[in-house]
């Protein structure tokens, strides 16, 4: 009895002496070295980024003798809230991580400095030829160069089709699904041979992103992305192309060839019960190869083109701009000059190979990679895949202010993506095509309220944005074209 | 008598299996914390690792900055117990005055804001502590954890208070004792019970706390707690499994010691508060 | 409104009612003085956020800079004509119903027959049923579905082993089995709270009753019926509502294990507000809209608890010396 409150003394002298005056938070460390620390705040992705973050800012250090850095992690859904409350805090990192429409949210708050000061010609020579053009490097906001990328530029919008080939050869079949028809054959032989102990397919985690990725083949990329077919300006969520990719997973479903518990699967689950054999194919990012490589080295991965429609392809994957956004600078920052020299580290021919070396991401920087990539076969058929399957597309965001805002607009109304519509409609083995229907007038009533308030506000703005009357998504697009 | 014996241990049967069932989660988590990340992934469950390795505590440990983050939370549970068991001691000792004017109308706001969410206000909180210049320190974030959490510590002291004969205080006001004297001096030993109950439930809370003492410590995430630092494990994409449960096994061992250092008191305390 | 807290200051008394025993007027201020430190921390932390957000839920904002874009009470009504909140809100009752009338009752056995001085290791079944408590929910909640997995996961290979079942249950990705499933493991979750309260309680009965009942030789049940249940009966009033009140708050839960799945057959208001104030994949959080939801959630809870009023009333004034 007598020895708890002791105890309890003891315990809480030891944790304050440790932790010093984190109860009352003195100034941050300001060490009188001379040195300028830049912050760069960011999230732990992919599992062991930092340690590799550190390891690199350290080396960083090494070379730039008047910077430190120090790094700010935050959890990684939530970096983009994090970072505003710190700017709310007028304690803002220098450097941060926003991703592709989170850097336009805070590019939206005045929060991003524009980088065009810094940026010498020999700095754009690093990437890969035409890609650094305003128009369609979809890093500049108006003109001005507000991010700099990481991955690859056809890595966000390329999807694959991995398969287990020893599992598929178990039922018969020597190749991946080449159609929707193959794919429904396929899936359903290889869940009836695998009787509860392998699956044939599975719609990739909860929320079935692989419906999209299955349209994707057969309607423009525009019309599951955001429900508007961007050659009319239309919404067309009631397309033949995808509402029979929803069918298919709601035949597939009923008839219980999914591999169960997809409906609440994460991001991450796919890849995992394909690495254990569970699981024989399903439609992916490409980040997934690598993942599955890592946990199964020996499996017999096959990588291919998404299965098309029975009646043929109607559409390619996009490549609508040249990257994606997610390093920026913070407009607050007081050493926009040092935070610069660890932008341009990030952007270094060193750092891509390293983060290339380390997590198997194809890169921002092709010239980093290239070569080695074409040895790897997993990563030789990504790019094989990239080649044949993907075409450049509009852009409205890029295209117009008034596609901008029209994009944003219908961004910020989540409640008119088909998504859940379709996940329900897989679920409880409902048609799709109603509530399609309906979503479509609501989507075009919102369409022109939106116009209606861009106007108020003496912005453009209209469905005339979204309309691209001479593209044919079967060809290469060229703006203005 | 043998009869009586074989009843009672009949019961057994039915609490093992029970048990078992109860802690089999945290069996399958400490197994994990073991696992290396490929057997955790294709492995199948078996709760022997293949081949045990410290590799996930050393990571979670050092890398994903544990140690401090312990630190931390030790620093940040005490101050919010600290603060609760103070405020909430006074203030219940002052409502369970017979005849307080203005009491009722107190209790009723304690009592009608037990039941509105408060998740969703932390963007006032933390404006409100930014304003008084808190928004560096884990104080602040301890402000903002003990404000909601008074409720039911105030009615529970105040049930206690209420509760002890009048016969006691009239000695010591004899005894020539003031209001203050009293208080701390008869009282709030009288209430250790009381007090060893508080303090767990708010330990409890603090120690497990995420949302607050992440906002609170985004300028400085040395100052983080475990419960903002488990969330490092997760990816954008994919999940360190290992290190999580790793992380969750540090995580969870303190407050099973103080609870078992505790759990006496805890069910007399809240006895005691409630007999009233 | 803070106002309010600070009144009882205004209405000291100063012809003090009753016998007016010498120091009453000062006994009384010290009072207020000790009152001093709880209502700025309360006021600061609980009502003034409270307010502040009421005021906030009459804005389109993104919870960044000045709250600008008035809308009345627009957001309100999107509220209450939003099918997705009414389902979220069933949910989170449905959430209060089950620890009301499963885990409360299920608990109170379990805590007559820990409460037995002759049942041995009673101690370690306490703490281990206390143990789920205070694990961090959001690896819990992960474990339990991996292990509630269909494909896999152990639960469904016991059942199947056993041959219970012939197909594997998916419990959390049916619409029909994964709310009782996140019902389940929050009742595992908050049992051995509950479990405390509940022996706390069982403390309050006076030994030498009891004994008087057994050697009347009224045997067990009867002894349950006429002397511990009445005695402890008031208490459960107190118990009820710190259970409603954990109940209210199963965010961590959901989402962890089904982010409010599938097809937001598991979502409860807190989750849905989250998704409009906080959800990372939103472009421009409606910081506004969550929390005219917040409001609108907090006074449903309020008419329902005050609905119970009546019967607390009774309940406390008679439990209360």
């Amino acid at each position: 009895m007598k020895i708890r409150p002791a105890l309890t003394v003891l315990a809480g002298t030891v944790a304050l002496a440790l932790s010093g005056c984190n109860l009352v938070g003195g100034s941050p460390d300001t060490a009188d070295t001379g040195k300028v620390t830049v912050t760069v705040a960011l999230v732990p992705d992919p599992p062991g980024a930092s340690e590799f973050y550190r390891q690199q800012f350290d080396e960083f250090e090494k070379a730039n003798p008047g910077i430190a850095v120090k790094v700010l992690e935050n959890p990684t859904d939530q970096q983009l809230n994090a970072v505003e409350l710190m700017f709310q805090q007028n304690n803002a990192p220098d450097v941060f991580r926003a991703q592709d429409d989170g850097m336009d949210r805070m590019a939206a708050r005045g929060w991003v400095a524009p980088l065009d000061e810094f940026v010498t010609p020999d700095f754009l020579k690093r990437f890969p030829e035409g890609s650094m053009d305003p128009a369609t490097s979809g890093l500049h906001r108006d003109g001005k160069l507000m991010s700099l990328p990481l991955v690859w530029g056809p890595w966000s919008t390329l999807r694959v089709f991995l398969y287990n080939e020893d599992l598929l050869k178990q039922s018969g079949f020597d190749g991946p699904p080449k159609t929707w028809g193959d794919l429904e054959r396929i899936a359903t032989k290889v869940t009836a041979d695998g009787k509860g102990k392998y699956f044939g397919y599975a719609p990739t985690s909860a929320k079935a992103p692989s419906v999209e990725m299955l349209a994707g083949t057969a309607v423009p990329y525009s019309v599951p992305a955001t429900g508007v077919d961007f050659r009319t300006g239309k919404p067309a969520l009631s397309s033949p192309g995808l509402v029979e990719a929803v069918e298919l997973h709601r035949r597939l479903q009923a008839a219980k060839v999914l591999m169960p518990g997809w409906e609440s699967w994460d991001g991450s689950r796919a890849f995992k019960e394909f690495a254990a054999g569970r699981l024989a194919m399903y439609p992916t990012a490409p980040w997934h190869v690598a993942e599955v490589r890592k946990l199964a080295p020996e499996l017999k991965l096959g990588v291919a083109g998404l299965p098309v429609p029975d009646a043929g392809r109607g559409a390619y994957l996009p490549l609508s701009k040249s990257f994606s956004p997610l390093w920026s600078m913070s407009a607050k920052s007081a050493h926009k000059a040092e935070g610069w020299k660890v932008m341009d580290f990030l952007a270094s021919e060193g750092f891509h190979q390293a983060y290339y070396q380390k997590f198997g991401t194809l890169t921002a920087l092709e010239g980093a990679w290239k070569s080695e990539a074409e040895k790897n076969p997993d990563q030789a058929a990504l790019l094989k895949v990239a080649e044949e399957t993907m075409r450049r597309a509009p852009n409205p965001s890029l295209a117009s202010a008034g596609g901008r805002a029209m994009t944003e607009a219908l961004a910020a109304e989540p409640d008119l993506k088909y998504t859940d519509a379709a996940v329900s409609s897989i679920i409880k083995n409902q048609p799709f095509a109603p509530a399609a229907a309906q979503l479509d007038k609501k989507l075009g009533s919102y369409l022109g309220q939106a116009a209606t308030e861009l106007k108020g506000k003496g912005q453009e703005g209209s469905a005339k944005d979204l309309t691209f009357a001479g593209w044919d998504p079967l060809k290469d697009y060229t703006p203005g074209g | 008598m043998n009869r009586l014996v074989l009843r009672r241990n009949v019961w057994h049967l039915l609490l093992i299996p029970l048990c078992l069932v109860w802690i089999y989660p945290f069996v399958w988590m400490i197994s994990a914390a073991f696992k290396t990340p490929r057997e955790m992934l294709i492995g199948g469950l078996a709760l022997l690792p293949d081949d045990a390795t410290l590799d996930n505590f050393r990571r979670a440990w050092t890398t994903a900055k544990f140690s401090t983050y312990t630190a931390n939370t030790v620093t940040y549970s005490i101050a919010v117990v600290v603060l609760v068991l103070l405020v909430a001691s006074t203030a219940g000792y002052a409502l369970a005055r017979p005849g307080l004017p203005g009491k009722k109308v107190l209790v009723g706001l304690l009592v009608a804001t037990m039941f509105i969410p408060h998740g969703y206000t932390i963007i006032p909180t933390f404006l409100l502590v930014n304003g008084l210049g808190l928004g560096n320190g884990l104080l602040g974030a301890a402000l903002a954890q003990a404000g909601p959490a008074l409720v039911v510590p105030v009615l529970l002291f105040m049930g206690f208070f209420s509760g002890i004969p009048k016969e006691l205080e009239e000695a010591a006001r004899i005894d020539g004792a003031g209001y203050l004297r009293t208080y701390w001096k008869v009282m709030l030993p009288l209430a250790k019970p009381v007090l060893g109950t508080v303090a767990l439930m708010n330990f409890i809370g603090a120690w497990n706390a995420f949302f607050i003492p992440l906002v609170f410590t985004l300028g400085n995430p040395d100052l983080r707690t475990l419960g903002v630092g488990m969330y490092g494990f997760y990816g954008q994409d994919t999940t360190d499994w290992t290190g999580l449960a790793a992380a969750a096994c540090i995580s969870v061992i303190p407050i099973v010691v103080v609870f078992l250092f505790l759990q006496k008191t805890f069910v007399e305390g809240i006895a005691g508060a409630v007999k009233s | 409104m803070t106002t309010t807290v600070e009144r009882p200051l205004e209405k000291v008394p100063v012809a003090p009612r009753g016998a007016g025993r010498p120091g009453r007027f000062r006994k009384h201020l010290w009072s207020y003085l000790f009152l001093v430190p709880m209502v700025l921390l309360f006021g600061g932390f609980t009502v003034w956020p409270m307010i502040a957000s009421w005021w906030y839920a009459f804005f389109d904002w993104d919870g960044v800079g000045a709250a600008t874009d008035w809308v009345g009470f627009a957001n309100f009504a999107e509220v209450f004509g939003s099918d997705a909140f009414w389902r979220a809100f069933w949910h989170s009752f449905v959430f209060s119903l089950a620890a009301i009338f499963v885990e409360m009752p299920l608990a109170l056995v379990l805590a007559i027959l820990l409460n037995n001085s002759w049942l041995r290791f009673r101690n370690v079944y306490r703490l281990v049923l206390f143990l789920p408590v205070v694990a961090t929910t959001a690896v819990i909640g992960i474990v339990i579905a991996i292990l509630l997995d269909p494909a896999g996961g152990l639960v469904n290979r016991v059942l199947l082993d056993t041959g219970l079942v012939d197909q594997p249950v998916n419990f959390l990705g049916s619409t029909s089995t994964a709310l009782p499933t996140l019902l389940s493991i929050d009742v595992w979750k908050g049992f051995g709270i509950t479990l405390i309260y509940w022996l706390a309680a069982l403390q309050t009965v006076p030994k030498d009753l009891q004994e008087a009942a057994a050697i009347d030789g009224a045997g067990f049940w009867r002894a349950l019926r006429f002397v511990t249940l009445p005695i402890v009966m008031p208490i459960a009033v107190v118990i009820l509502l710190l259970v409603f009140q954990r109940s209210l708050s199963t965010f961590d839960l959901v989402r962890a294990v089904t982010e409010g799945g599938p097809d937001y057959a598991t979502d409860v208001v807190p989750t849905y507000i989250y998704r409009y104030a906080f959800d990372p994949s939103l472009q421009a959080p409606r910081y506004g809209f969550a929390s005219a939801a917040g409001v609108v959630f907090g006074l449903l809870t309020l008419v329902v608890t005050l609905l119970q009023a009546p019967f607390l009333k009774r309940r406390l004034s008679g439990g209360r010396g």
